[in-house]
């Protein structure tokens, strides 16, 4: 199949999934299993919902139940240029947790939650949230794992008692995940380029997993290494290691807006100790989405997309990212042009009309 | 609110190739791993990246763990010696659970140095007896005492169990697709930061991995 056609069945297939929302239900209580293997009995109907986890808080609005938060994290609230974009609602909640993501717990009690949800890395906090709140504490997150992503999902659909959207989301997810592996599955290993990616603000913190790199056809150099500690996937490693991988591409995390960013495209064509690398001397450093406090679901999605274009434009060309981008979003918000206006405020135009 | 966990599972690969720890033939990189991924009883947030891989062969079990730690402590060298206390890797074992005749603990620090026993609980242990161990081959990255960083961002640790000592033990023959019931765990008593790791989460007050109800399970693929 000539490369357009396959983009043309990749776009159909990007657009040919939509959104619906669906009513809650009273049920008997429900149990799950969360990401840190403890089983958790939920309350038959949750209605106030705190959530500490910025993913989870994401997918809690693309399951249609986002009228339920009742307080978010600070880093919500402060850092995520995205989140507002999607739910502008969230302006008006109450943060329940600091900068050093500790629970303000006279105000957490003060909202009176049916639930909280917690992240899995600080899982200290789960118990102690649990023993001092008495309330059922779930701790959730993909980890950067697109089937922990799916579980975590189907997991919120189950407490909140919309099984069917959270079914149709990862459906959709997968059936474009799927879109997308399939335009450069039949690239052989050796003609999949070794990628370095510095995220976390850092050249030399690297996450040791991205599955959207591996899914559009690339190699991450740092695959195999162990994480610094249980509950990460970074690592932080030295010149000399990427020195000595010599990357084909360089990966920036981007998700900042510019005037934030400590490391960026240029910072690193410029850097000499890195003049040798391949990827400096062939120009392909590229900024990327990369996690924001593990994943926003829409935006992975777009992110695979960009990346499989980057690293094989032969066989997925120009995808038309803002327009494609804008309907992902789209199918999991409800809201009109998301990812264009993330990409003003984030001033990524350059990585787009490429 | 909470109940139990439930128990992991896991699936020992088999292999059709003997080979002995450390060699770089060996198939680790087409093993699935494991992690140990619950750091019990102590808040202070030491969480050291362990990964286990495990595959058998017709005459042994083979054990491969990864371990994310810079610094380590190895003050033990010798058989039976407390190596718990060292940075020290963990493998207890009931291999024919039914059978309700015990479980082994095979503990090792860095270096390779091996404590193990036979029995049903804590208090109710046998030591094993070098011969009992004929075949066990142990080879290890750190290569002897040592007390802060090792020179690399982990250490490595592998080791083949004879299953003719399941054979001794128990009086009964690992077959492919038999269940047994295991836990793996991580912990240094008496290193830098002590901190103690578990695979099938240990759902007691206070440490204790001598807690075969809480073992989860592997099947001999």
């Amino acid at each position: 199949m000539p490369a357009r056609n396959i983009l043309t069945f990749c776009v159909a297939a990007l657009l040919a999934v939509s959104a619906s929302a669906e009513a809650g239900q009273a049920r008997g209580s429900v149990t799950v299993v969360d990401s840190l293997g403890r089983k958790v009995v939920v309350p038959e109907r949750v209605g106030r919902i705190i959530s500490l986890e910025p993913e989870v808080t994401r997918i809690i609005v693309a399951l249609g139940a986002g009228e339920r938060l009742v307080g978010v994290d600070f880093f919500l609230r402060n850092h995520d240029r995205l989140f507002p974009l999607v739910f502008p609602a969230a302006g008006r909640l109450p943060v329940v947790s600091n900068q050093g993501q500790e629970l303000n717990y006279e105000e957490a009690v003060r909202l009176r939650p049916d639930i909280v949800f917690a992240s899995p890395s600080e899982f200290r906090m789960t118990e102690a949230i649990e023993r001092k709140m008495r309330v059922p504490v779930v701790a959730l997150a993909s980890m950067g794992r697109f089937q922990d992503l799916f579980s975590e999902i189907e997991t919120l659909g189950r407490i909140l008692g919309r099984e069917g959207r959270a079914a149709e989301l990862t459906a959709q997810f997968k059936d474009r995940l799927d879109a997308v592996e399939r335009l450069v599955s039949s690239k052989p290993a050796e003609a999949r380029p070794s990628v370095y990616l510095s995220f976390w603000g850092s050249l030399v913190r690297t996450p040791v997993s991205y599955e959207p790199v591996d899914a559009a056809g690339g190699r991450n150099a740092a695959s195999g290494l162990l994480p610094d500690y249980l509950g990460t996937v970074g690592v932080t490693i030295s010149i000399e290691k990427i020195l000595l991988w010599d990357p084909e591409v360089i990966l920036v995390q981007g998700n900042y807006p510019p005037a934030e960013r400590r490391v960026t495209v240029e910072s690193i064509l410029r850097d000499p100790r890195l003049a040798s690398l391949r990827a400096v001397r062939s120009g392909r450093v590229h900024f990327t989405f990369g996690f924001w406090y593990w994943w926003d679901p829409a935006l992975v999605l777009v992110e695979t997309l960009y990346l499989a274009h980057l690293l094989h434009p032969e066989e997925a060309p120009d995808p038309d990212l803002v327009r494609v981008g804008d309907i992902i979003f789209k199918d999991f918000y409800g809201v009109e042009g998301v990812f264009g206006a993330l990409c003003r405020l984030l001033e990524c135009h350059e990585w787009t009309t490429r | 609110m909470t109940h139990d966990a439930p128990r992991p599972s896991y699936t020992i690969r088999p292999v059709a190739a003997e080979f002995r720890p450390g060699d770089p033939a060996a198939p680790w990189a087409d093993i699935t791993p494991i992690w140990i991924g619950h750091y019990l009883w102590l808040a202070n947030d030491y969480r050291p990246a362990v990964e286990v891989r495990l595959c058998w062969s017709r005459g042994f079990l083979h054990v491969r763990f990864r371990v994310g730690e810079k610094r380590v402590r190895v003050k033990y060298t010798k058989f039976q010696d407390p190596v718990y206390k060292d940075s020290c890797v963990e493998f207890f074992i009931d291999a024919f659970p039914e059978s309700r005749q015990g479980y082994i603990n095979f503990e090792t620090n860095a270096a390779g140095a091996l404590l193990a026993a036979f029995g049903p609980d804590r208090s109710r242990r046998e030591p094993l007896w070098p011969e009992d161990l004929a075949g066990f081959d142990v080879v290890s990255s750190i290569p002897g005492p040592i007390d802060g960083e090792h020179g690399a961002a982990e250490w490595t640790l592998e080791y083949r169990i004879p299953l003719a000592l399941f054979r001794k033990i128990y009086g009964q023959e690992v077959r492919p697709g038999h269940r047994a019931a295991a836990n793996f765990y991580k912990c240094g008593d008496e290193t830098e930061v002590p901190h103690y790791g578990a695979w099938s989460r240990v759902e007691t007050p206070a440490p204790d991995f001598h807690r075969p109800e809480f073992f989860g399970q592997v099947v001999f693929g």
